[in-house]
């Protein structure tokens, strides 16, 4: 079964976490555009960071056979930074444009400061001006507020439901955003968090529809094969194979799809690895033979 | 890319092989986009240039001595064309900034299409640092099937290039020019290449025994 990890921060993370994804049948992925784990200086900084997304990121997973997308957005933390945040907003409108950009995100909240609320308005607009859907986060410390509150500036400024994927749910928040017509994604982790009984857990009770899940693995405790393991969870539950189809490659495609840049025929056929690429003179390869697909 | 000619000449045929092989809409898109491209401004090459592979599709072209081409080269050459036509003195110090901040598929347009510029060694500088970041992909573009190098880059540049081909397992024969371009230094960069391999116990670029065979026959 082909997997989609819609929300994984792969500049993180190592060669040897592409393999064991493509391994376990990770075909596609989206890596968000989201802090670096410190706050950045310059808005120079972001756009190098963009550009790495569209580039080496997307390059090195094509060497494991997967298919990278990103999004492009001032995430929730770095709005609450002046220095930077107008300007990032300047290269969000132009960086959307480029190619395998597949939606506006994350935004959203991360205190629920007026900052924060000022810029996740503006992108979302930005999406609509773009016709791109909209990948929100949502808090983590105060989650049930900040969710409803997220919820209320979406219906607030009119955006298509159909359009918005609310990330990081729980039992307390699914609900809400699904009656809202909105699509619902968790976030898997080891230790903190959503974990795979949890997640059968709501797929038992909610079903499959509008429902993502991802591993957002980072570089914090956190686990690239999270989506493979909740599949296989949730087979061992019972839940039947088209559900988990639906849940962990057909809700995902779908969603992105909207974008117009990703292409459905070309998502289901192989990547060609041709692990003799080199990108910007680093070869993801050390001494090993390269893997040419024919 | 034979008789295609340079500047407003190049730029019509590039806007005839979009007309062929774009997709629906593609011809109607890009005369939009160059409209918005004038001696006043080019602030709107960017964000068209970033477009192009959405209204233009990569459809390719088939073109001998440029097989690599495809629609979204072409739009992009367009341009990148009217740009020139427009400022040319912004355009040749933009022309680096379009390339560093595109994405693969921009970067892979602005280094096929140069040698169809009015002056091509107003891009020299950018072109040759191009070579330089070692990407396989941003470099196939700039040294296959592509004579701008063997027409424009200085020994030293043009030598690197070669060796570079050689390093990353890109064939000498992919490069437009290469036999009118062979030096002495040349053969000795190559030379020692082969003898760096043989010292590490390992094979030896088939095209280096190439590069001398094509030399002895010029």
């Amino acid at each position: 079964m082909k997997l989609f990890d819609p929300h994984i921060h792969m500049t993180s993370r190592t060669t040897d976490d592409y393999q064991a994804m493509a391994d376990a049948g990770v075909a596609a992925i989206v890596e968000p555009a989201f802090w670096l784990g410190q706050p950045r200086t310059h808005a120079g900084t972001f756009e190098d960071y963009f550009l790495s997304l569209l580039g080496w990121e997307r390059f090195r997973a094509s060497q494991f056979g997967i298919r990278h997308f990103c999004t492009m957005g001032l995430n929730p933390k770095e709005a609450n930074n002046p220095d930077v945040a107008d300007a990032v907003i300047e290269l969000v409108e132009l960086y959307v444009e480029k190619e395998g950009v597949v939606a506006v995100g994350e935004i959203g909240y991360d205190d629920q400061t007026e900052a924060e609320e000022k810029y996740f308005i503006r992108q979302l607009e930005i999406g609509r001006e773009h016709n791109l859907p909209i990948l929100i986060h949502t808090p983590h410390r105060d989650k049930v507020a900040g969710t409803k509150r997220t919820l209320d500036v979406v219906r607030d400024v009119g955006i298509d439901p159909g359009l918005v994927l609310v990330d990081h749910n729980n039992e307390e928040t699914i609900k809400g955003v699904v009656d809202a017509g909105m699509w619902a994604g968790h976030s898997i982790y080891p230790n903190t968090k959503m974990d795979e009984s949890r997640m059968v857990a709501i797929v038992q009770e909610f079903g499959g529809e509008r429902v993502i899940i991802n591993s957002a693995a980072d570089w914090g405790v956190s686990d690239p094969l999270k989506v493979p393991k909740t599949a296989a969870a949730m087979r061992e539950a019972g839940i039947p194979d088209d559900v988990i189809t639906e849940i962990c490659w057909n809700n995902p495609v779908q969603f992105f799809a909207q974008s117009g840049r990703l292409d459905l025929e070309r998502i289901e056929t192989n990547v060609r690895i041709d692990q003799s690429q080199l990108w910007f003179g680093n070869s993801v390869l050390r001494g090993q033979t390269p893997r040419i697909d024919d | 890319m034979q008789g295609v000619g340079q500047g407003e000449r190049a730029l019509e045929r590039m806007r005839e092989l979009v007309a062929q092989h774009g997709v629906d809409g593609a011809s109607a898109w890009l005369d939009e986009a160059l409209e918005t491209i004038r001696p006043d401004t080019l602030a709107s090459v960017r964000v068209s240039l970033a477009r192009s592979a959405r209204r233009v599709g990569d459809a390719p072209l088939a073109l001998e001595g440029a097989p690599h081409w495809t629609a979204r080269d072409a739009a992009r050459a367009a341009i990148v064309l009217r740009a020139f036509v427009c400022r040319p003195g912004e355009a040749a110090t933009a022309y680096g900034q379009w390339l560093r901040r595109g994405d693969q598929g921009e970067q892979e347009s602005l280094l096929r299409m140069p040698m169809l510029l009015p002056e091509p060694a107003a891009v020299l500088a950018d072109t040759i640092d191009a070579c330089r970041t070692n990407s396989e992909v941003v470099f196939r573009a700039i040294a296959c099937r592509n004579p701008y190098p063997a027409a424009h880059f200085p020994e030293l540049n043009f030598n690197q290039l070669v060796l570079k081909a050689i390093f990353m397992g890109v064939a000498v024969g992919e490069i437009d020019g290469l036999a009118d371009r062979i030096t002495p230094e040349l053969l000795r960069m190559a030379d020692d290449f082969a003898s760096e391999r043989r010292a590490a116990g390992r094979t030896v670029p088939e095209d280096i025994p190439r590069l001398h065979q094509l030399a002895a026959r010029s």
